[in-house]
């Protein structure tokens, strides 16, 4: 299990060894939505905002 | 045979999709939809020969399904079945022209109009964007002052789109509304979603409602199957309520989410999905 850094709190997190790309995490902390930027180096970001036409 | 998954971000939905795949042996391609390059010009070949559509984006997902199906790709659902489920007005539309039984809808385009609405629905009323999902911007109207509020605000917001005013009969639900799962022409699975002190009156499992199984009758899997009869054979999640005179049908899914749902179904609604998505490839 790799540890990358909520980019908003600095705090470490914990990436599964079947994360992808793209999946969207929540910072334990602080909350925030996070994007998976990068599995190998793991790199977060913050996760875009739910548009107007989002659904489903 | 190439597939694909085409998808806006990494959903619990899409991990389960992307698994069912490859323990059946076969692996998607992933197509991010915001990483996509239309290259409308260019003399390109097929590039994929099925992609599943799951863009949670309305535009996005509208874009890229009309551009892959022109170069022959099955689309999962198709651009025209898209158009129709993601927009309410157009679904509403298509559930009475089909005589599928429906809540007394109307669209109106101004405010004025928007009260004339009203004045024939009576109060409480439910006011809905046309786009959007997971309950976002439904507000239970129940007076004069709140419809005249909620007027005011969307109004004042930027987008054409919220200036487009869906009223809808309040339907007095027993505190659930139901979701089945249509895959091919079989409604494969069942759900209640309850509202909770958490979601208020929706019932929307990403809002805090709940869900829990509900058996498929022969009512319930025949409207389930009209409902989608004027949409090209895919996948969908058909909503329903349970009104004074039976079930209605409010809203059809076009990229159903189902976390929520093969748990307490006990059916593996992602599999059946993908089952389906590979043999209509394979077609």
């Amino acid at each position: 299990m790799a540890e990358a850094e909520c980019p908003e709190c600095a705090s470490p997190i914990s990436i599964a060894a079947n994360t992808e790309v793209g999946e969207i995490l929540s910072c334990p902390d602080c909350g925030t939505r996070l994007e998976v930027r990068s599995v190998t180096p793991p790199k977060l970001e913050k996760a875009p905002g739910v548009e107007e036409d989002w659904g489903e | 045979m190439k597939l694909a998954l085409c998808y806006t971000i990494v959903s619990v939905e899409n991990k389960m999709l992307l698994d069912s795949a490859k323990k059946r042996g076969v692996e998607m391609e992933r197509l991010v939809d915001g990483e996509a390059l239309l290259a409308i010009t260019d003399k390109g070949k097929k590039e994929y020969d099925a992609i599943l559509q799951r863009s949670v984006s309305y535009s996005r997902s509208q874009a890229l399904t009309y551009y892959f199906e022109k170069q022959g790709t099955l689309m999962m659902n198709s651009y025209d079945a898209a158009r129709v489920c993601g927009d309410k007005m157009l679904t509403s539309i298509e559930l009475a022209a089909a005589g599928v039984p429906t809540p007394k809808t109307y669209v109106a385009l101004t405010p004025e109009t928007a009260r004339q609405a009203a004045g024939k629905l009576g109060f409480p009323l439910v006011m809905k964007p046309t786009t959007g999902s997971w309950a976002r911007m439904v507000h239970k109207i129940n007076d004069k002052d709140a419809l005249d509020a909620a007027l005011e605000s969307r109004e004042e917001m930027g987008s054409p789109s919220q200036k487009v005013y869906y009223l809808q009969e309040h339907i007095d639900k027993p505190g659930r509304d139901l979701r089945a799962f249509v895959v091919g022409n079989e409604v494969i699975a069942a759900i209640y979603r309850h509202s909770t002190e958490k979601s208020g009156w929706i019932t929307n499992t990403g809002r805090g409602g709940t869900a829990s199984k509900c058996e498929v009758t022969p009512e319930l899997r025949e409207i389930s199957l009209k409902a989608v009869s004027f949409l090209d054979e895919g996948i969908y999640g058909v909503d329903l309520m349970e009104s004074a005179s039976g079930l209605v049908v409010h809203e059809v899914n076009h990229t159903t989410e189902f976390r929520n749902s093969s748990p307490v179904t006990g059916v593996d609604i992602g599999d059946k999905m993908i089952e389906y998505f590979i043999a209509r490839a394979k077609r």
